[in-house]
């Protein structure tokens, strides 16, 4: 008697497809807002708003301030972050909630709290007046609201990144002569550099995107978000929109070019054989 | 040389105690014992990366005991190698000489030296993640023995290594262990290997040492119940090789046995008891070896019975309890032990 193979059609995973249909909600609830802004901004408008003065200033203000709190974010935030992945003390668990404090809170109130402290009337707000760097319409106090909410993405990052990495590749460098602090350098850091990229990256547009915080400490300089609230309040939707258009496709922009050259990267120094 | 004295450690539940010891220049001491005896953590103190709670390490009697890794010169490979999965082979191997402040090209040329002593030039320019685990081996004690070590640590060498080329590997790593001239400690919880790598076995558990000897001391000798259980009562002889055709025929005492190894002169010889058959009646079979002997003890253990005859040299067969029951086997008896030329293990 011969075999006779029996052949079943699956049908399709209803469970997938349903869920498909419910997901694909939420990303149209995402991407509508979005592209509507962008297409009825007009893309005439668009271009003109980058053409603007005071635009040109708010996307420098807004990207330098990122910038230099991302990279201070990083100069305290690394070290704190291998400490978290290496020692384990007690209090270590309240120590990283605090770290997450800044996610979970309402940022006006992160803007107020920082205003508390280095504010002019605050607890080191004389000091800092006297050496020049007042909070108050500064970029100075720019930058500490994004630093504030963004450090940690930071932390957080380059936490798992140096998780990740085997303590006993330390050992192993030290016990071929490398000094404590040349191991971290030349294996830790190599090793986690795709987190500590992705930490700095997600850092960098929780910053541009800050508004909360910013704009309780500084409505001057104008940064992006303060700018295109401004233009809403004071000349209405229609006017603001163009230049909203053209900040979306900016930072979009920006942020699908940073995922694709860390996804590269990724993969090449994975990857290879 | 290594001399160490009186170390002790505690970590949680675990402790080590008093251990002590000394290995020469040319000296492999092999670490015998089961997991969890505290192998591992015995050469990370060695090594300083733990700090121990009393005792000394010296190394030609300079005082390391808490010297960082880096001021030590101690090499140590991990059983999973940690090579560095960022660089490639060659800069793993340069790693050592780089952070000592080796200028490039003078490295380059050091790696390619050892490399080619180690038979991996071929791979230099390759990442480590593709390479088998022979390779990976070879890797890292290239990258440790370049930096000149004063002393060479190996946890595990062979755990990652596929058991088909394990034979051969380690013969390739006694040799060049010998090469190399400087003191070894080697650790495994096979007593196989320890037997095939020692010039001294200092046997563990629960953190002290328990025993320390050759391993013909080790093995013809335990000196506590434990270490008789955990070495097993196996065959390690010692004898004269020669080759006679295509095989070797070694000298044990009275006795002859055929060897499927090529080696000559003096040699050690190990058989494992399982696989010896025993029997009543001469064999006929494809097994080259069948020896007569009487029966000289009879022990029982677990699921095995160890039968001890005096063939000309004192051998001992492992049998199942059924069999045993079969055979009806007492002191005294004459009976046959047979075994292939390639259960005769000689290094």
């Amino acid at each position: 008697m011969r075999d006779r193979v029996v052949r079943r059609k699956r049908g399709p995973d209803l469970l997938l497809v349903m869920f498909s249909i419910i997901g694909a909600v939420l990303l149209a609830f995402i991407v509508l807002p979005l592209a509507a802004t962008v297409l009825l901004g007009g893309p005439g408008d668009i271009f003109g708003a980058f053409t603007e003065p005071e635009v040109r200033s708010a996307i420098g203000t807004s990207f330098a301030a990122a910038l230099i709190a991302t990279a201070l974010s990083l100069v305290f935030g690394i070290p704190l972050a291998y400490v978290l992945a290496r020692v384990d003390f007690p209090g270590k668990g309240v120590v990283q909630s605090v770290m997450d404090v800044p996610i979970v809170i309402p940022h006006t109130i992160s803007g107020i709290a920082l205003l508390v402290v280095f504010g002019r009337m605050g607890v080191l707000g004389e000091g800092l007046d006297a050496v020049g760097l007042s909070l108050e319409d500064h970029l100075f106090g720019i930058v500490l609201a994004m630093m504030f909410v963004s450090a940690p993405f930071v932390v957080n990052h380059a936490r798992e990144g140096f998780e990740a990495v085997d303590a006993r590749l330390e050992d192993v460098a030290r016990s071929l002569g490398a000094t404590r602090f040349e191991a971290f350098l030349t294996v830790t850091m190599p090793l986690s550099i795709s987190s500590l990229v992705t930490g700095a990256t997600m850092a960098w547009a929780r910053a541009v995107s800050e508004f909360g915080a910013v704009v309780i400490i500084a409505t001057f300089p104008k940064t992006i978000p303060t700018l295109i609230y401004e233009k809403n309040l004071h000349t209405g939707l229609s006017e603001s929109m163009p230049l909203a258009a053209a900040l979306v496709l900016l930072c979009v922009g920006l942020f699908v070019l940073f995922r694709t050259v860390i996804s590269f990267w990724k993969r090449r120094t994975e990857g290879a054989a | 040389m290594i001399r160490v004295e009186s170390l002790s450690y505690r970590a949680g539940q675990f402790s080590l105690e008093d251990i002590s010891f000394t290995v020469d220049k040319g000296e492999t001491l092999v670490v015998l014992g089961p997991t969890g005896a505290g192998k591992t953590i015995l050469l990370e103190l060695i090594a300083g990366m733990r700090t121990p709670r009393g005792g000394t390490v010296r190394f030609d009697d300079v005082d390391l005991t808490y010297e960082p890794p880096e001021r030590r010169k101690v090499g140590l490979v991990y059983q999973d190698y940690l090579l560095f999965p960022h660089l490639t082979v060659a800069d793993n191997i340069a790693y050592g000489l780089r952070v000592s402040g080796m200028r490039s090209h003078e490295a380059r040329a050091k790696v390619r030296e050892i490399a080619l002593k180690f038979g991996i030039e071929h791979l230099l320019e390759r990442r480590t993640r593709n390479l088998s685990g022979g390779e990976q081996q070879r890797t890292a004690i290239a990258r440790t023995l370049v930096t000149e070590p004063k002393i060479l640590l190996l946890d595990e060498p062979f755990s990652a290594v596929d058991p088909n080329t394990k034979d051969q590997l380690m013969r390739e790593m006694s040799d060049m262990l010998e090469s190399f001239d400087m003191p070894v400690m080697y650790v495994t919880h096979d007593q196989v290997e320890a037997a095939e790598m020692a010039d001294r076995i200092a046997v563990m558990n629960e953190g002290r040492i328990v025993q320390i000897d050759t391993p013909e001391g080790v093995f013809a000798a335990p000196k506590s119940e434990f270490v008789a259980n955990f070495v097993g009562i196996r065959n390690v002889l010692r004898g004269q090789a020669r080759r006679v055709g295509d095989h070797t025929v070694v000298s044990l005492g009275a006795a002859e046995v055929c060897s499927s190894a090529g080696i000559e002169g003096k040699v050690n010889v190990t058989i494992r008891p399982e696989d010896i058959i025993v029997s009543k009646e001469r064999l006929v079979s494809s097994a080259r070896n069948s020896l007569s002997g009487k029966v000289i003890s009879v022990s029982e253990k677990g699921p095995l019975v160890f039968v001890t005859a005096d063939c000309g040299t004192q051998l001992t067969a492992a049998i199942t309890r059924e069999s045993f029951r079969e055979l009806r086997v007492t002191v005294g008896d004459t009976i046959y032990m047979t075994f292939k030329a390639s259960s005769v293990n000689l290094f």
